[in-house]
């Protein structure tokens, strides 16, 4: 057997066993990828601390001939805030989701690590993390070969048009001309500021998401053609945007006043 | 190798169990049918009256031979105190630290974005419905220190905070090492747990 490393990004574990979990990965040196990592559920196990969504981690694997196992792990980064806010929590199962969704296994793309990585980042840290969501469906769409044409007619090549007004067919794969947009009943209205805005998340730098300050009506638009162009892509619905959805019907309460925590419990800052 | 008809029926039944294989199946197989006729019949008896004569608690939706189950109808607990936990066994480890005099609501899961589990898959409903009649006046979060169980607990705190905002909502310290399973912990440190409970 023969043992090897890789730098990943846990995208889910499931139950295995007495005490183990499978675990999915997506690692730069050989991208998503399955191991076994025994006793991970135990909580004196070296291994329970990295073994969770979202951890980025340093691994050792013996090569098996089904699963890799899991001999040594590493933190590099636990993305804390991921797992003590519900809305961060929400997006990031999404974003791994979506990863664990479009590709295949032992097809690497670095590009497509340090993109789950910063985005990783913006979730746990950003104030936007919506924002952050968007950018990352953006970049994954330009990363899995679909990139969005937005210069351009993508049903006919042809000019778009002077107005300000566009609209985006996720079967096209991108802005359609006003001719074109007959055809394609599902387009989608959007305003020139979003077509603008859709361009910087395709192209943008990810540390640069903070120069931009969509309005809600933008945001709103981006959501939709965003939602639009993945759901055409992938056959299934994906299971995290029920709880993203459970999440948003269940706002967080307007802060009370609280009296002097008993002793022994400290009122959470959330 | 081919086993006569009802040897392989059981090594089959066997394999189902969580945590046994095929070669382990074989070998409580052919222990069973080496031990006296008896002790295999007050097997088949146990596993069957297990399963017909357990329910779940109306109340607190734990495993129980009786409806409410003792802990619901012991008037000695505290009935203003609510600990949520998300299994069964889970009730169990908590009792083991003799800390804790209040009532449980057992969930039966742990929200799982990733696998499609939601509030709605889970006794969330009757929770809330516990809380509504006044009597509770603080609810301990014990689900499991992991993403699926942190999920839970906050899911919980803002939705009680927002329907029984009275109810005060804490969550077991991180005593416990991330990424277990809360029946693995040991006495010492479940109690230190419970002791470090913070509000959510
Ligand atoms: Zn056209
Ligand atoms: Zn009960």
């Amino acid at each position: 057997m023969a043992l090897y490393k890789v730098e990943a990004v846990v995208l889910r574990t499931r139950e295995y066993g007495e005490a183990d979990k499978i675990v999915t990965l997506y690692s730069r040196e050989e991208g998503k990828l399955h191991g076994i990592a025994k006793g991970a559920r135990r909580p004196r196990s070296r291994l329970a601390g990295g073994m969770q969504p979202f951890t980025h981690v340093r691994l050792m694997l013996w090569r098996g001939r089904n699963l890799d196992t899991v001999s040594q792990c590493e933190i590099v980064a636990a993305f804390g805030p991921l797992r003590e806010d519900l809305t961060r929590l929400a997006h990031a199962s999404y974003v791994v989701d979506l990863v664990d969704e479009v590709t295949r296994e032992r097809d690497a793309n670095q590009d497509l690590f340090l993109t789950l990585l910063g985005t990783l980042h913006l979730l746990a840290w950003d104030q936007r993390p919506v924002l952050a969501t968007r950018m990352f469906e953006a970049r994954l769409l330009v990363l899995s070969g679909f990139r969005p044409v937005l210069d351009q007619c993508a049903g006919c090549q042809g000019s778009l048009g002077a107005d300000g007004r566009r609209w985006f067919s996720a079967a096209a794969g991108g802005l359609v001309c006003p001719n074109c947009r007959v055809r394609e009943r599902h387009a989608i209205a959007v305003s020139g500021g979003t077509v603008a805005a859709l361009g910087h998340l395709l192209t943008a730098d990810l540390r640069r998401l903070g120069v931009l300050r969509p309005s809600t009506q933008i945001e709103r638009e981006l959501e939709a053609v965003l939602r639009a162009a993945w759901d055409y892509r992938i056959e299934r619905p994906l299971r995290s945007l029920a709880f993203l959805a459970a999440v948003r019907e269940t706002p967080p309460p307007a802060k009370v006043a609280k009296g002097p925590p008993a002793q022994g419990v400290r009122p959470e800052e959330d | 190798m081919i086993y006569p008809e009802p040897v392989a029926r059981l090594i089959d039944a066997l394999t189902r169990l969580p945590g046994i294989g095929p070669k382990t199946a074989q070998r409580l197989a052919f222990f069973i049918l080496k031990r006296p006729a008896d002790e295999a019949q007050a097997l088949a008896g146990a596993i069957v009256a297990a399963r017909t004569q357990v329910v779940t608690c109306s109340r607190c939706h734990n495993l129980t031979d009786t409806d409410p189950c003792r802990l619901c109808s012991d008037e000695s607990r505290d009935r203003t105190m609510l600990c949520v936990v998300q299994e069964p066994r889970d009730v169990a480890a908590m009792e083991r630290t003799r800390e804790y005099r209040g009532l449980y609501h057992v969930l039966h899961g742990a929200i799982s974005p990733l696998d499609g589990v939601g509030p709605d898959d889970l006794r969330v409903r009757e929770l809330v419905a516990r809380l509504h009649d006044g009597s509770v006046s603080e609810v301990i979060l014990a689900t499991n220190p992991n993403v699926e169980g942190e999920a839970t607990a906050l899911y919980l705190a803002r939705l009680i905070r927002s329907v029984t905002p009275a109810v005060r909502v804490t969550r077991i310290a991180r005593g416990l090492p991330v990424g277990g399973d809360l029946e693995y912990a040991d006495e010492v440190t479940l109690s230190k747990a419970l002791e470090g409970r913070r509000e959510l």
